[in-house]
């Protein structure tokens, strides 16, 4: 065989696996990863003694609504959230999430709920806010919270590390969630 | 640099000290025995050579990275006329993004992509004066990397044409150009496109 004609062979044989590999693996061409924000619309007051829920239902999203067909995965989640302390000691908020919404006390929210929010600790009376990169620190239990997102639906429970506590996250909670879609 | 122990699957485990970080690199020694390999492939007459690069990493539908550079190193032996294989390590730097959060533009860390895996090279290859067009396709295992979330290893793809400008005593100029596809568990898949410039030396000159 000649040099010509071998040449001509591999190059052939080289089309016909590319698409061999293009047709068995369509899926993968066609997906794609996208970031959105969810706003928690409402402000979360919370102390000891009264716990208030906030329910995130993504279906409500447009940008969720779009792909929620098509979404494969949840790639990363950040927050943005500004937090006052209302009470007289210093605390330290926290974000807890589950599919329950009946959780009326700090404690049932720790045994029932899974914590993915560890927020810094603020002085009584002052407000801090921490943006999406600075937020990725105080995340807790990353692949628990995918998870919870990639149901779409779920509730939210603010509570504080130590009691008692009066905390109120202002209406500025975000999720900046980035998902991976495909056909 | 340091050689560390021979791990039970008979490799070598490199400890590369680098601002107080431990990193093994088995690359290394990947690279060292395809030299050695190159110096029997030389007597056999076979063409071996090593080469690095530097380009352009694009992001294809990824709303959390952005365009940024990419490097990396490859060794090129050539089995027979118009085929030949390719170890290579790269690692594709992806850019920041930012989004609007609350009325302020918000920015996320891009991350990187390194790999390492095998091409398969059909066409020409050659220090030889002249250009040598060519059409790379392999397989290898790609590690995302992001601040904050745990690194995922995960079965990629690539595919691309190369252009390779023959000089002299050896050595050659390539361009060439890469769509990246890898894997994600669950589905999908991330896609980059890498258009990278380098340098190879060709150690075995002899006539395949």
């Amino acid at each position: 065989m000649n040099f010509k004609l071998r040449l001509k062979n591999i190059f052939v044989g080289g089309c016909f696996l590319v698409c061999l590999l293009l047709a068995g693996c369509w899926d993968l061409f066609v997906s794609g990863t996208f970031t959105f924000v969810h706003y928690l619309e409402d402000a979360i007051v919370s102390t000891d003694e009264e716990l208030n829920s906030v329910h995130v239902d993504l279906s409500d999203n447009e940008d969720w609504e779009d792909h929620e067909d098509d979404i494969r995965r949840i790639e990363g989640i950040e927050f943005w959230v500004r937090v006052t302390n209302r009470g007289e000691d210093s605390a330290s908020a926290q974000i807890w999430i589950t599919d329950d919404s009946l959780l009326t006390t700090p404690e049932a929210v720790k045994s029932h709920a899974t914590m993915v929010f560890n927020g810094p600790r603020i002085g009584p009376g002052d407000t801090t806010e921490i943006e999406r990169e600075e937020s990725i620190n105080h995340i807790q239990h990353l692949e628990e919270l995918k998870a919870q997102v990639l149901s779409g639906s779920f509730y939210v429970y603010v509570i504080a590390k130590d009691t008692p506590f009066n905390v109120e996250f202002l209406d500025s909670v975000a999720f900046i969630i980035t998902s991976t879609f495909g056909k | 640099m340091r050689i560390d122990r021979v791990s039970e699957k008979g490799t070598f485990d490199i400890v590369i000290l680098q601002g107080g970080k431990v990193m093994k690199k088995k690359l290394v020694v990947i690279l060292s025995l395809l030299l050695m390999a190159g110096v029997v492939s030389n007597a056999a007459g076979m063409e071996i050579g090593v080469g690095g690069f530097v380009g352009v990493n694009i992001p294809v539908v990824q709303d959390d990275a952005s365009t940024r550079s990419l490097l990396g190193l490859k060794a090129r032996l050539q089995l027979i006329p118009a085929l030949g294989i390719e170890p290579f390590f790269t690692r594709l730097n992806q850019g920041d993004t930012s989004i609007e959060v609350g009325g302020k533009d918000m920015s996320r860390d891009g991350g990187s992509i390194s790999s390492f895996g095998l091409n398969l090279i059909l066409g020409s290859m050659s220090s030889e004066m002249g250009a040598h067009f060519h059409v790379a396709a392999g397989i290898g295992s790609y590690t995302i990397k992001r601040e904050g979330v745990p690194n995922e290893s995960r079965l990629g793809y690539n595919l691309g044409p190369g252009i390779e400008i023959g000089l002299r005593h050896g050595l050659s100029v390539e361009v060439s150009s890469k769509f990246h596809i890898i894997t994600l568990e669950g589905g999908g898949s991330r896609k980059n496109i890498g258009i990278s410039g380098g340098i190879n030396y060709y150690f075995g000159l002899g006539t395949p």
